[in-house]
């Protein structure tokens, strides 16, 4: 992640991050929608959505292309982080992530209304880190993984056809999970106050103000005072 | 019905299958086994497989016919993300040619390994049952032209008690009757037990992907619908706390 510091803000996603993000955006909305056309269009009410977009047949093709534009997007990513970077990221989860992210969500969930003191969130939140790590590492590569299967089997000839209908409903279950979190995703980001100044940036110049960097990532504060110093 | 007891492996039912269809005939080789073709393809939607056993009088043939069971609630129609395949009152399982997209979901969850996919059409095919014969009341090619009744067709009910006859009176097995749940349209009275003729070992329960998979498309509606309303419920008590906050401040 780039970091640096311009006038009372500081850059929290590069040109890179923003990139990787709106074309994710762009290919997870029409697979979600394209999906969810292949998934429902023997519900009679919801056939609607494929003759929208051309017919059944139409959007299977549109279901690969996006599904190439994911693709393609995850090997830039890769090949950015892993060759370029190599492996230099603060996105790797510790101890303290992982109980921070169940006390948020439990007060989230309502079930407490006391949060965690903030002084462990660094640059990267650990609702950031379940993100990045469950959402879009395991999330991702099962849904290539089984979308790639379902679209040519000729390709994993050592999975025998009887396996394929598990491949089937892993792909199906990754697109209910895929959707319930994309849901929670946008709807978190953007009716909480807290959390727009990130909305903002990703979509924006890419910088938050540094009022906002204090009151909610302490640590990245902490760390920016330093460099500074 | 089909009786391997009876079977000849004349492999006439293979030939008329092929012209009823008009179906082109596939390049082949001999086989060890002399099973010719040695499998299914979008073109060959039924072959008789023969089984070569050392039994009380020495080398015997067995045969067995290899198409689609026509499974009572069939897997295949409940995957196809179009509807594309109906199961009919006579019995048959049809796949609507110009409905289908080729997806291959049936291919995935057809416990009898049956369905093939054609590369050339991006379509799917197999055995459906003559449907356009028996809608004109006329029995399947295959079993118009058998030629020692090995193999019959009639009502589901009719058959399945005969084949349990004829399964108890040659001390055999039967295959079919309780396969996938309520059991197929094709019944098998074979003398070996099923699994030593190649007969896949066919689940007596429904798949269990595709019972969870058909809460899918409920659970995704539930699922987006209560993130929302969490979302909401959230929304609403931040706003009530900053209210209170605010008013007790004051």
């Amino acid at each position: 992640m780039v970091e640096g510091k311009t006038g009372e803000r500081v850059l929290r996603w590069g040109r890179l991050e923003r990139s990787e993000h709106i074309h994710l955006v762009i290919a997870a909305a029409f697979l979600m929608v394209t999906g969810a056309a292949l998934l429902f269009y023997r519900v009679a009410e919801l056939r609607w959505i494929a003759d929208m977009l051309g017919g059944i047949a139409a959007v299977r093709v549109l279901h690969r292309v996006f599904g190439a534009l994911l693709i393609a997007v995850v090997v830039v990513h890769l090949f950015t982080r892993i060759v370029v970077r190599r492996l230099r990221s603060k996105m790797w989860p510790t101890v303290k992530d992982m109980r921070y992210f169940f006390a948020v969500a439990a007060n989230h969930l309502g079930w407490t209304e006391k949060l965690p003191p903030k002084e462990v969130l660094g640059f990267f939140d650990p609702i950031a880190k379940f993100n990045y790590w469950v959402v879009g590492v395991v999330g991702l590569t099962l849904q290539i993984g089984t979308g790639l299967v379902l679209m040519e089997p000729d390709w994993f000839p050592w999975i025998p056809a009887s396996m394929r209908g598990w491949v089937l409903l892993l792909h199906s279950l990754g697109f209910l999970f895929g959707l319930i979190w994309l849901t929670f995703h946008v709807a978190f980001s953007t009716l909480f106050s807290e959390y727009r100044p990130l909305v903002e940036a990703m979509f924006g110049d890419g910088t938050v103000p540094l009022e906002w960097v204090k009151e909610h990532l302490p640590g990245w504060y902490e760390e920016l005072e330093k460099s500074k110093a | 019905m089909y009786d391997s007891t009876k079977c000849i492996g004349c492999r006439a039912c293979q030939v008329a299958c092929k012209r009823w269809n008009d179906l082109p005939a596939e390049k082949t080789s001999l086989s060890p086994d002399w099973t010719n073709p040695p499998d299914l393809s979008p073109v060959t939607w039924n072959y008789i497989r023969f089984v070569g056993k050392n039994g009380e009088n020495g080398f015997e043939w067995h045969f067995v016919s290899v198409r689609c069971m026509h499974c009572v609630d069939p897997p295949c129609a409940r995957a196809c993300p179009v509807g594309a395949i109906t199961k009919y009152e006579e019995g048959p399982v049809v796949i609507n040619q110009e409905k289908c997209i080729g997806c291959r979901y049936c291919v995935a969850v057809c416990p009898f390994e049956v369905p093939r996919y054609d590369k050339a059409t991006g379509k799917v095919y197999k055995c459906h049952m003559c449907y356009d014969r028996i809608k004109e009341g006329l029995e399947p090619a295959c079993v118009a032209t058998c030629p020692t009744g090995a193999l019959s067709f009639g009502d589901r009910e009719t058959l399945l008690s005969r084949a349990r006859e004829r399964a108890s009176t040659v001390n055999g097995y039967l295959y079919g009757a309780d396969e996938i749940e309520k059991g197929t349209s094709v019944f098998i009275v074979t003398k070996l037990p099923p699994a030593e003729l190649g007969l896949p070992d066919a689940p007596k329960t429904y798949p269990l992907y595709l019972s969870i998979r058909e809460y899918v498309r409920p659970l995704t509606g539930v699922g987006v619908a209560a993130v929302l309303l969490l979302a909401g419920l959230r929304v609403l008590f931040t706003r009530k706390r900053e209210v209170a906050e605010k008013s007790g401040g004051e």
